[in-house]
C-alpha cells in the first residue's frame, strides 16, 4: 500500500517551512529550496484532482456534508494504489469524524507530521494572512465550524476561495490540535514551531528520523541551512510565491515566535487562553506568556 | 425530488431536451437545457422510488464509481442519490425521500450527463463555450480557473452563451467551405461561486444551484441552437507572474495541455473514454487555433482578459 506521510497542523503554524525542510532532507543536494518548487509535499489532502481522480464526480456539485461522506475513500483509494510507495502530503484539515470514522481513516498507512505553534503567534499571522484585524483573527480560531474554501457565503469572497481545494474544515485551533493529538493517523510526531526556531539541530533530527531519511549531522547541517527563514523570505521578495493570497504583502513575513505576547493586548490574550486553555497546557504553551 | 414526484416517483410528464447532439427525455424540469420538440429521445431519464441509502459510512470504499460488468456506471452521490447510466440511453436516478428537483438536476451535471456522454462515444468537455460574431470561442482550462467567470463577463460585453462546463465538439464531414470542428449548444446557464453575479453581470438574473452552496446559474443570452463553427480556443491559466499574457500555442503543445486540463483520466479511463478523448483533443487541436492566456489572479483584471479573447475572436482567421 502506498504510505501517506501528511504534513499536518491548523493555518500559519510552520506548513509550509516544514514542507521545505522535507524537500531539502529527500534531496540531499540541494543548497537551498525554492519556495515555488516545493514538489515533494505537492499535494493538499483537500486537493480536489484528487477527489475527482478517485470518485469521477464534479464535487462542485455536492454539499460540504456530502463531500465530506466521499472524503476519506479517497485516502483509501490512493493507498490501495500502492504506487508511489510513499506520498507526502500537507492539510489543514482537522481530523473531524466522518460517519463512524474519520477524515483520515484508520485503516490506511499514515505517518502524521503534527506542528503546532502558540495561538498568540497563530492569531498575528493569521491576521496578515487573511488581511483581517486580530480580533476577527482570534475569533476565527475560537470557531469550531471553521473551515476554509468553504462553500458558505461568508467563505466565499475573495483571497479565500481556493478553487483547487475542497472546503477544509479546520475547527478551532484546540479543536484541530485535539483531533491530530487524539486522534491521529498512524503513526505520528508531534512538532512544536517554538522548538524548531530555538533548536533546529534536534527536531530536524526529530523530523528525519521519524520520516526514515537521512538524519546524519551532516545533512542536518545542510538542510538547516536550504531552509533558512531568510532565504525564503528573499527568494518571495525577488520571484513572488505562487502560494501567497492575493492581496497579501508578504508571505514568508517573520518566522519568529513571541511575536503575539507583544502584538496582543490583555483582553485578546485572555480571549485566547479561556477558549484553548487546556490544549495550551497540554503543549506547554500556558508559560510562553510568563 | 418535488412533492409530486415524491408522492409519484417518475411519473411526471416527460420533458425532451436537447444536449449537444442528443436528445433527452426526463420526468423532471431541466432548466440548465434548451427543450427540444423532438418527437424520439436518445436517452430517457427515470427516477425510480426514492430509498434510503445510509448517510454515512464505508459502503463507498474507495469510489463514487463503479463500472458495472455490463459497463454501465453506477454514481453513488454520498447518500443523496443513485444514480445509474447504462447502455448510453438510459439514467436512472434513484432519490433519497426529499430530494428536490434542483437537487437532482445538479447531480446529473456532477457526473452522469458526463457518462452518458462517454457511453455514446462523445467527449464531455469541461469548456465554457461563447459565440462572437456567428462563431464559437472555445474557453479551457483546470476545474477553477475561471472559465464560466470569463463566460460571465463575455456575455456582459455582448457575447452569446453556448455551453457551459459541459460542452461537446464535432469534426462536421470535410468538405470545401465546411468548418473544420464545431460547438454544440448545451448547458445553456452560467455556473458561478459567491459574489460574482453581482460583480460581474449585475443586470442578470441568478437562480441558486443547491442549498448549501454558494454557488448559482446565471441566465444569459444563449446563441444560435444548432452547432457553431470553433474560431479559436483558449487555454486559460492563471499567472505566476500577476500580468497578463497571451500567445499562440502550436497544435501539439495545445493537445498536451488541453489533456492535463479537460477532465480527470482515471475515472475516464474507468468510463471507457480514454481513446475517444486522445483522439478528440489531438483533432481539436490540429483543427482549432488555441491561445494560452495567462491572467492575474484579481477579479479586476476581468475586463482587460474579457477584451483580449474579444481580439483573439477578432484576429483568428474564420473557420
Amino acid at each position: 500500500m502506498t504510505e501517506i506521510v501528511l504534513i499536518a497542523s491548523y493555518m500559519k503554524s510552520g506548513n509550509t517551512w516544514m514542507r521545505g525542510v522535507v524537500q531539502a532532507m529527500t534531496h540531499p543536494g540541494l543548497r537551498e529550496v525554492d519556495i515555488n518548487a516545493l514538489d515533494v509535499v505537492r499535494r493538499w489532502s483537500s486537493d480536489r484532482n484528487l477527489f475527482e481522480h478517485a470518485h469521477g464526480v464534479d464535487p462542485d456539485m455536492l454539499t460540504g456534508p456530502e463531500l465530506m461522506v466521499l472524503r476519506p475513500a479517497v485516502f483509501r483509494g490512493i493507498a490501495a494504489a500502492a504506487n508511489p510507495p510513499r506520498l507526502y502530503m500537507k492539510s489543514h484539515e482537522a481530523n473531524v469524524a466522518v460517519g463512524e470514522g474519520r477524515l483520515f481513516p484508520d485503516d490506511v498507512p499514515f505517518l502524521t507530521l503534527h506542528i503546532v505553534r502558540h495561538p498568540y503567534d497563530v492569531a498575528v499571522s493569521l491576521s496578515h494572512h487573511g488581511q483581517i484585524d486580530l480580533d476577527a483573527a482570534i475569533a476565527f480560531m475560537a470557531d469550531d465550524e471553521a473551515c476554509e474554501g468553504g462553500h458558505r457565503p461568508a467563505h466565499v469572497r475573495r483571497g479565500f476561495r481556493n478553487h483547487a481545494q475542497l472546503p477544509q474544515r479546520m475547527g478551532s485551533w484546540s479543536g484541530h490540535a485535539l483531533s491530530f493529538l487524539d486522534q491521529a493517523p498512524g503513526r505520528s510526531l508531534l512538532v512544536r514551531y517554538e522548538d524548531v526556531l530555538i533548536d533546529p539541530r534536534t527536531e530536524f533530527a526529530r523530523v528525519a528520523r521519524f520520516l526514515g531519511l537521512d538524519a546524519a549531522p551532516s545533512s542536518i547541517g545542510r538542510a538547516i541551512d536550504a531552509t533558512r527563514f531568510d532565504r525564503l523570505a528573499r527568494q518571495e521578495e525577488a520571484a513572488g510565491f505562487v502560494e501567497r493570497p492575493d492581496g497579501m504583502a508578504r508571505f514568508f513575513r517573520a518566522g519568529r515566535s513571541g511575536t503575539g505576547a507583544r502584538e496582543l493586548t490583555d483582553r485578546q490574550k485572555r480571549a485566547v487562553t479561556e477558549h484553548h486553555e487546556n490544549v495550551m497546557r497540554r503543549l506547554g504553551y500556558l508559560s510562553h506568556d510568563d | 425530488m418535488s412533492d409530486a414526484a415524491a408522492a409519484r416517483p417518475g411519473a411526471g410528464p416527460p420533458r425532451a431536451y436537447h444536449l449537444g447532439p442528443m436528445r433527452l427525455q426526463a420526468p423532471l424540469p431541466l432548466p440548465l437545457l434548451a427543450a427540444s420538440a423532438a418527437a424520439e429521445a436518445d436517452a430517457i431519464v427515470r427516477v425510480a422510488a426514492a430509498s434510503p441509502i445510509a448517510p454515512h459510512g464505508d459502503w463507498v470504499r474507495t469510489s463514487a464509481l463503479s463500472i458495472e460488468p455490463d459497463g454501465g456506471a453506477r454514481m453513488d452521490m454520498a447518500g443523496t442519490a443513485r444514480i445509474e447510466v447504462r447502455g448510453g440511453c438510459d439514467i436512472t436516478i434513484t432519490p433519497t425521500p426529499g430530494l428536490t428537483d434542483a437537487d437532482a438536476a445538479a447531480l446529473l451535471m456532477a457526473g452522469p450527463l458526463a457518462a452518458l456522454c462517454w457511453q455514446r462515444g462523445l467527449v464531455p468537455f469541461r469548456f465554457a463555450v461563447v459565440a462572437v460574431g456567428g462563431a464559437a470561442v472555445v474557453l479551457a482550462g483546470v476545474a477553477g480557473v475561471g472559465k464560466s467567470t470569463l463566460a460571465l463577463a463575455l456575455a456582459a460585453r455582448g457575447a452569446r452563451l453556448v455551453s457551459d462546463d459541459l460542452s461537446i465538439v464535432s469534426f462536421p464531414d470535410v468538405a470545401v467551405g465546411s468548418p473544420r470542428a464545431v460547438a454544440w449548444p448545451g448547458i445553456r446557464r452560467i455556473a458561478v461561486w459567491g459574489d460574482i453575479p453581482a460583480a460581474v453581470a449585475p443586470d442578470t438574473v441568478a437562480s441558486p444551484i443547491r442549498d448549501g452552496i454558494s454557488r448559482w446559474f446565471v441566465d444569459v443570452a444563449g446563441g444560435a441552437p444548432h452547432p457553431l463553427p470553433i474560431r479559436a480556443m483558449v487555454l486559460l491559466r492563471v499567472g505566476a507572474q500577476g500580468t497578463q499574457s497571451c500567445w499562440r500555442m502550436g497544435p501539439a503543445d495545445a493537445a498536451a495541455r488541453l489533456l492535463d486540463a479537460a477532465t480527470q483520466r482515471a475515472p475516464v479511463r474507468r468510463l471507457g473514454g480514454d481513446r475517444v478523448l486522445l483522439a478528440t483533443v489531438a483533432r481539436l487541436c490540429r483543427a482549432v487555433p488555441t491561445y494560452r492566456l495567462e491572467r492575474p489572479a484579481q477579479l479586476s483584471a476581468l475586463p482587460a482578459l474579457a477584451d483580449r479573447v474579444l481580439a483573439i475572436a477578432g484576429e483568428a482567421e474564420a473557420p
